[in-house]
């Protein structure tokens, strides 16, 4: 129930912010600026001015009543007695949604403000707007690779290089011994050119071999720790360019609102396309035409038809990449960490309400994290690998207050005084220690 | 006790064969090749130089660094619409109801994502108690057979739904107008609504002879003639072996293969404790050593014509009232001698229950019984069962009929006659000249595919459906997935043809609401339980007047079916009747007598083997002899497995073998393979089936279905590979294994007569002390006692049967893999749990001592060689999870190492296959992948996770192990973590029982406690603790966390 209080009122929310990018830049009569705001707060939730949603589109809607001799300001009033009246206009409308508009608390004059901001509205389009940043692929793995792949390409190049200057020296000798009949003593070859200057300079070749063998060892070696890693701010691109930073972070919706397994499951879960519905079926743009176009495939997916407002039936899953990939041989449940371990999101997955799309983000980032009222435990080994697990293992305190689950094993420690003693000596009880670094708790 | 016992697992131990001697110095019977281990037969096959073999090296090794520098893109797809009740990454349980015309049981069926992955009995409702059979865990496993039809077919192409309506109702439409015969062939449908929807059917058809004739393949239909005559009640009463103080079964496998098994069990087991007050005394009269002979505190070898003789024997003890016709040597009367005595003793409190079909014997045992005034305390007439309402008689009129083309109609359901009556080719001849054949069957099988038209019904797993086992009892089934194909059920589809309901696609509620409609109670608690208890009016008792005279004659001409040799046709726990052959699981489970696995064969006693000249020694490299054995005229030949209990003269063969006999697609793996996986090709492209179908060694007899039968058997050329799993994995000579006691020595209450601790020798101040081997100890402790958790398990060997459901429960659980015959044979099965079965006889010079003794208990057993008739222990065996682990110590990467809570742990990511462990295990319970059994083209036939569909079944919470690593037992730790975090979550203790292993949790018979050894007040702490507890191999101190209770039978030593 707290739930669906709360998603009401993120659709608010939501609906607030879309107002104020899309009209930021106009400017208004100081009446429509009422209007504005009076829109906002009584009448944005669920209308647009232009697009239907879960109310019908509100431009023109004055004139279209005043055309057929009906009163609209009775109908924002109360609408339910205006449907009881038989008022020709409010019949026409009462079957848009299942749902009634419940009556308004506005007065006249606010009525009119409104219906002259709403008629004067003007769709804008915001180039280079926020919500269409991410779908990105950049990221470090773009970065390495494409290092690696100069170099060999380069590599190449110098081969032709070679090759053609040696190609060109025998053509020309072939030349000169045809049209001069010259017999031209052939010069040193550039490998003996090469080799000969080699053996003059030993020294300083064998320190330059020996610093570039070196170079070369340590950065191989380094590459290869991070073979089968999964790089750091890898963010893959996403059939929707989902926006984190809209969702989780103008909107505050809260991370399990979407995730709402991560409390009861080992999967946090990928929201399913009926959780997007909740707010998306009003919802319909963001500030520019591509963010409609990305909400436009939630609709896609779940079959919702925006122009008669209902289900199709054919619904087509979206299929997300997913960005933090475990090995099959790891168990891992987030129930344990959010539920039991009261670990944050953030302590695994970063800042995700600065995200787009979901990335990986670095534990260097994570350790600089500074959220109010949420306590990050500090790590130093690469994100996603088994250091990085155990590591926290050692490092995390178990939350064993209040657990009569930890009470119990408590007691039972108790029975070897010795073993209490260790374990207790720092006062705190680490995941270490009940067991954290064991195979078993993660691999079977 | 004067006595010392040998235990041996068969004869090759017996024996001490050169084979077995030599395979058992070895932990793995045979060295892979590395060309074998590292490719498939592709490589092996081709023509490779060196030169190539570096180019592919270097090739791949490049590959494989290019392919690991990319992250993997791996898609994760959310439900469009979540269904409310599921959550992923957690699992659902539903009740629901297992029949499929020979198992019945109350289930709950683990879901995962909505995909049915595990089952198991439901032991809060039911009659069963939560008892299952192999057969039913693993039942699971055939909804992805990818053999199942998906569709409807009309003359064996594929058709739609209303094409097929339209065409049966056109037919039935012309039986009607000709007034002809239309019959309704059905097995025990146990359903009051499927009977009410087939009646209403029938209803439609006025006009028309219409006409249910239900056929069990496995029948009881003299049970139910017997009772006609004896108390003109047509019925199979309700046995209550839970109120049996002596039970005598002659032939009857109750346990595992007769009538309400999963209730028997449940029942019987009830009274096999030995610290209740008293225990149940069992004798058994049989052929062929069953799992319930095995059981038996004295079992007595007899031949099937010697059954109904048996019979009138006790009753003659009893009430020195002959049987008219029937006489009984001197012999006989004097083996039953004990048995009668007995069950004069406990008037009231005893059960006699025989297997036989024949309504004469049965008569001669409802005489006894009624003698012993068995009606009303453990048989009851009034409850009857009506999972057996088969009628032998009228199935052999319905027979006639079909071969000589006079049926109009035939729809055949839940049946499959044409594999399993006597004469099935000639059925399927006749159904062929029908003008309308319909089956409902899920396969193209035997019957269906000579059908017209084959209406497939849903997979149980998908179907509403309503049970009344018996008339005390109402039971639902519930689906537990969307159907998968394009079916229907058989109910649907009468309820079509009758113009009731429409085809209404894969969401059709027609026949939930049917089965609704006719509950009156509160619905959603019938579905939650599964199951609710009904009234039953307590009727009259009826007085026996049964016609001794008839039944004489019938026992007389019976016992007169003695050729040279007598054959008996039983059940295997896995096979059963064969309706799931093509279920690999099954195929796999090792027979718990016999230990083969994948195939049928011959039974025969060491006497006869040895003096036909059949091998007696099998093993990998020794082949079993063939023989051809004919009865009343039909040959098959198959090989010969000599079985220690085997009556001399009598020979047993499986039935549910030989499927698929006209290359029907019934399943991969209803067929032979071989080495590298393929399936066995005779001349003419044939796949070569698995055994034979001894069902045509049964005959029809006097309308009634006879399971045994005389005839003659000769040897035949060549021999034939056997995969028997009895001499794997044995202990290297050690024999501190089996602990047995009586349950007089028992009671007696000295622990020492019966379970001493074993101490060692030391030295200590220049004097010679004993101490126990715990205070031996060549590490550190782990700090398991009385801190945290400390997991352990309690194996009762008293209540443990050997049924198997352990093995299929812990295949199931834990993603074992499928291996197949050819690996078995090579001692590479993969099961992490086995099933050790010990024959025990005593050694022949103290014998002659305890008989002077103990003359009563061995006054059968005179006449024979002791390991002729030997009792038997089966012990489930698994990694013990001792706290000092040989294995650990020899891992050379530490990927086997014990957690905190008492667990051995092994870790497949960082096992490199050294198999030092292996080497050094004790108990022989560690296994290792030879190959990648997922991919490897050898497995493609029947390893489930080879299948497009098999693999659903896997469970997501365990790894699919690669090759190379070893695996085994881990207690099911996937349970034990998330029992845990369930505690943690609810910020509670953990209830003891909460958590269970598969195997525990599948046990039918509780002989399997899981449990907190450091929970003070839990079960398995008190079972620790126990008298009867003790480690196996005890003085090698490995300090197992697995306890085992002493054996005791309720033998009359004391």
């Amino acid at each position: 129930m707290n739930l669906y209080l709360s998603r009401k009122l993120k659709i608010k929310e939501l609906s607030l912010y879309f107002s104020i990018i899309l009209f930021s830049l106009l400017s208004f009569s100081s009446s429509a600026q009422e209007g504005k705001a009076l829109f906002k707060q009584n009448c944005a939730s669920c209308h647009h001015p232009l697009n239907n949603g879960t109310g019908p589109a509100l431009q023109g809607a004055s004139d279209k009543w005043k055309a057929a001799g009906d009163d609209i300001n009775k109908w924002i009033k109360g609408p339910a007695s205006q449907i009881a009246a038989g008022v020709p206009s409010a019949i026409a409308i009462k079957d848009y949604d299942a749902s009634m508009m419940p009556g308004q608390a506005v007065n006249d004059d606010e009525i009119a403000a409104i219906i002259e901001y709403i008629d004067g509205y003007v769709k804008i389009v915001v180039p280079g707007d926020v919500a269409v940043a991410g779908g990105g692929t950049d990221g470090g793995a773009k970065s390495s690779s494409s290092w690696l792949m100069w170099l060999i390409i380069g590599g190449v190049l110098s081969m032709l290089i070679v090759a053609l200057w040696g190609v060109r020296k025998q053509l020309f000798y072939a030349v000169s011994e045809k049209e001069d009949g010259v017999e031209i003593t052939e010069e040193e070859s550039v490998t003996d050119e090469v080799k000969g200057w080699l053996r003059r300079n030993l020294k300083l070749v064998s320190v330059l071999a020996f610093i570039i063998t070196c170079t070369l060892a340590y950065y191989g070696a380094e590459q290869l720790y991070k073979v089968g890693l999964i790089p750091e701010n890898y963010n893959p691109e996403q059939p929707i360019a989902f926006s984190h930073k809209i969702h989780a972070g103008t909107n505050e919706i809260d991370c399990q609102y979407c995730h709402n397994s991560a409390s009861k499951s080992k999967s946090a879960g990928i929201p399913t396309v009926n959780v997007c519905m909740n707010c998306h079926k009003g919802i319909q743009e963001v500030a520019s035409e591509t963010g409609t176009a990305e909400i436009a495939k939630i609709h896609e997916a779940a079959g919702w038809d925006k122009e008669n407002r209902q289900y199709t039936g054919k619904t087509e899953p979206i299929r997300w990449v997913k960005v933090h990939n475990m090995p099959d041989h790891v168990y891992f449940n987030h129930s344990q960490h959010v539920t039991v371990g009261g670990i944050e999101c953030e302590n695994c997955h970063g800042d995700v309400k600065t995200y787009t799309t979901g990335k990986i983000s670095g534990t260097e980032t994570i350790n600089n994290l500074e959220i109010e009222g949420k306590k990050i435990v500090k790590l130093t080994r690469p994100l996603l690998t088994m250091g990085w697990c155990i590591e926290c293992h050692n490092t995390a305190e178990v939350q064993t207050g209040g657990n009569k689950y930890y009470d119990e094993i408590h007691e039972r420690l108790k029975s070897d005084k010795e073993l209490y003693k260790s374990v207790m000596e720092d006062g705190v009880v680490k995941v270490k220690e009940f067991g954290g670094w064991e195979c078993s708790k993660c691999h079977y | 006790m004067s006595k010392v016992k040998t235990y041996w697992k068969g004869i090759e131990e017996k024996e001490q064969s050169d084979s077995f001697m030599e395979k058992s110095k070895n932990e793995f019977p045979e060295e892979l090749t590395a060309q074998e281990f590292l490719a498939d037969e592709n490589i092996a096959e081709s023509s490779t130089n060196r030169r190539d073999f570096l180019k592919f090296m270097g090739f791949s090794v490049a590959a494989a660094t290019l392919a690991a520098c990319e992250t993997p893109v791996i898609k994760s797809i959310p439900y469009v619409n979540k269904p409310e009740d599921i959550t992923p990454g957690v699992a659902n349980w539903y009740s629901s109801t297992y029949w499929d015309g020979n198992d019945y049981a109350s289930i709950l069926v683990k879901t995962r994502e909505g995909r049915p992955i595990f089952i198991k009995g439901n032991k809060s409702f039911g009659i069963n108690k939560g008892a299952t059979t192999p057969r039913i865990i693993s039942s699971v496993l055939s909804l992805y057979n990818g053999a199942r039809l998906q569709m409807p077919m009309a003359n064996n192409s594929k058709a739609t739904w209303s094409t097929v309506d339209k065409e049966i109702k056109k037919g039935l439409e012309a039986a009607v107008a000709k007034g002809g015969k239309v019959r309704i062939m059905t097995s025990s449908t146990a359903s009051p609504s499927t009977d009410a929807i087939i009646n209403e059917f029938i209803g439609t058809l006025a006009g028309a002879d219409a006409k249910v004739v239900t056929y069990d393949s496995i029948s009881y239909s003299g049970i139910k003639t017997a009772n006609n005559n004896s108390f003109g009640k047509a019925v199979v009463p309700e046995y209550n072996f839970d109120q049996a103080k002596v039970i005598v079964s002659i032939s009857a496998d109750f346990l595992t293969n007769w009538l309400l098994s999963t209730e028997n069990m449940a029942g019987y087991t009830q009274n096999r404790k030995p610290d209740n007050d008293w225990m149940s005394k069992h004798f058994q009269f049989e052929s062929v050593m069953t799992t319930t002979g095995s059981n038996a505190d004295v079992r007595i070898p007899i031949k099937p014509s010697e059954e109904g003789l048996v019979a009138a024997a006790i009753l003659k003890h009893l009430t020195g009232t002959s049987v008219p016709g029937v006489t009984v040597n001197a012999d006989l009367m004097e083996r039953t001698k004990l048995v009668a005595s007995e069950l004069k003793a406990n008037q009231g409190k005893s059960l006699v229950v025989a297997g036989s079909n024949c309504s004469g014997t049965q008569t001669i045992i409802n005489a006894i019984n009624n003698a012993l005034g068995s009606y009303g305390s453990t048989i009851n007439l009034n409850n009857p069962v009506s999972i057996a309402n088969g009628n032998d008689a009228e199935v052999e009129t319905l027979v006639k009929e079909v071969e000589a083309g006079q049926v109009d109609a035939l729809f055949l359901y839940g049946v499959n006659p044409a594999y399993t009556l006597p004469n099935g080719d000639k059925f399927a001849e006749g159904l062929k000249k029908l003008p309308l054949t319909v089956s409902f069957s899920q396969h193209a099988d035997e019957t269906a595919s000579n059908c017209k038209f084959i209406c497939p019904d849903n997979h149980y797993l998908e179907s509403w459906n309503d049970f009344a086992p018996k008339a005390s009892h109402y039971a639902v089934a519930q689906p537990a997935i969307r159907p998968l194909y394009d079916t229907y059920q058989a109910q649907q589809s009468f309820l079509v043809w009758s113009g009731k309901a429409a085809r209404s696609g894969k969401d059709s509620r027609v026949v939930y609401d049917y089965i609704k409609s006719k509950y009156s109670g509160d619905w959603n608690t019938l579905v939650h339980n599964g199951s609710v208890d009904m009234p039953v009016t307590s009727g009259a008792g009826s007085a026996f007047a049964g016609d001794l005279g008839a039944a004489g004659a019938l026992v007389a001409s019976r016992a007169k079916m003695t050729g040279d040799v007598e054959v008996i046709l039983y059940q295997k726990n896995g096979i059963g009747d064969g309706q799931q052959a093509a279920n690999p699981w099954l195929q796999e489970l090792p027979d718990p007598i016999t230990k083969v696995t994948w195939d049928n064969y011959i039974t025969m006693s060491r006497t006869d083997a040895e003096a036909g000249g059949y091998n007696i020694i099998l093993g990998e490299r020794d082949e079993a002899s063939l023989a051809e054995i004919e009865v009343n005229g039909t040959k098959m030949k198959l090989p010969v497995f000599v079985l220690p209990g085997q009556k001399s003269g009598t020979v047993g063969i499986a039935l549910g073998y030989g499927r698929g006999a006209n290359q029907e697609n019934i399943g991969d793996s209803a067929y032979q393979t071989q080495e590298y996986g393929t399936h066995i090709l005779d001349e003419a492209g044939n796949k070569q089936l698995i055994g034979e179908n001894a069902f045509r060694l049964s005959s029809f007899n006097k309308g009634e279905i006879l399971f045994s039968g005389a005839g003659t058997i000769t040897k035949a050329e060549g021999t034939y590979p056997l995969a028997c799993t009895q001499t794997h994995h044995t202990f290297m000579g050690r024999t501190s294994i089996v602990r047995e006691t009586s349950f007089g020595v028992f009671k007696a209450g000295d622990k020492n007569a019966y379970n001493e601790p074993h101490t060692l020798v030391t030295h200590e101040k220049g004097r010679t002390v004993r101490k126990k081997t715990s205070e031996f100890d060549l590490w550190d402790a782990h700090p398991v006692e009385n801190v945290g958790h400390r997991w352990g398990m309690s194996i009762d060997l008293s209540s443990c049967i050997g049924c198997g459901s352990c093995i299929v429960a812990c295949h199931t659980e834990n993603n074992v893999p499928v291996v197949g015959k050819d690996e078995i044979r090579r001692g590479r099965d993969m099961h992490w749990l086995r099933l050790d079965r010990y024959f025990s006889s005593d050694e022949d010079e103290v014998r002659a001592d305890s008989l002077a003794e103990n003359k009563k208990e061995y006054s059968y057993a005179k006449l024979e060689v002791p390991s002729d008739n030997p009792s038997v222990v089966h012990i489930p065996m698994m990694c013990q999870h001792c706290n000092h682990a040989p294995c650990e110590t020899v891992c050379p990467v530490a990927a086997t190492t014990h957690s905190n809570e008492g667990l051995n742990q092994m870790t497949y990511n960082r096992c490199i296959g050294t198999r030092y462990c292996a080497n050094n295990c004790p108990y022989k319970v560690r296994r290792f992948n030879w190959f990648n059994y997922p991919t490897n083209s050898r497995f493609q036939h029947f390893n489930p996770s080879q299948f497009d569909m098999g693999r659903m079944v896997l469970n997501p919470d365990v790894t699919v192990r690669s090759r190379g690593v070893m695996e085994k037992c881990s207690m099911c730790v996937q349970q034990i973590q998330s029992g845990k975090l369930t505690a943690k979550r609810e910020g509670r203790v953990i209830a003891d029982g909460e958590i269970q292993s598969a195997c525990s949790s599948s046990c039918p018979t509780d002989a399997i406690t899981f449990g907190d050894i450091n929970d003070k007040g839990s079960k398995i702490r008190k079972e620790s603790e126990g008298d009867r507890a003790y480690h196996i191999l005890e003085e090698i101190g490995t300090q197992p966390n697995i306890y085992y209770q002493v054996k005791v039978r309720n033998t009359n030593e004391a």
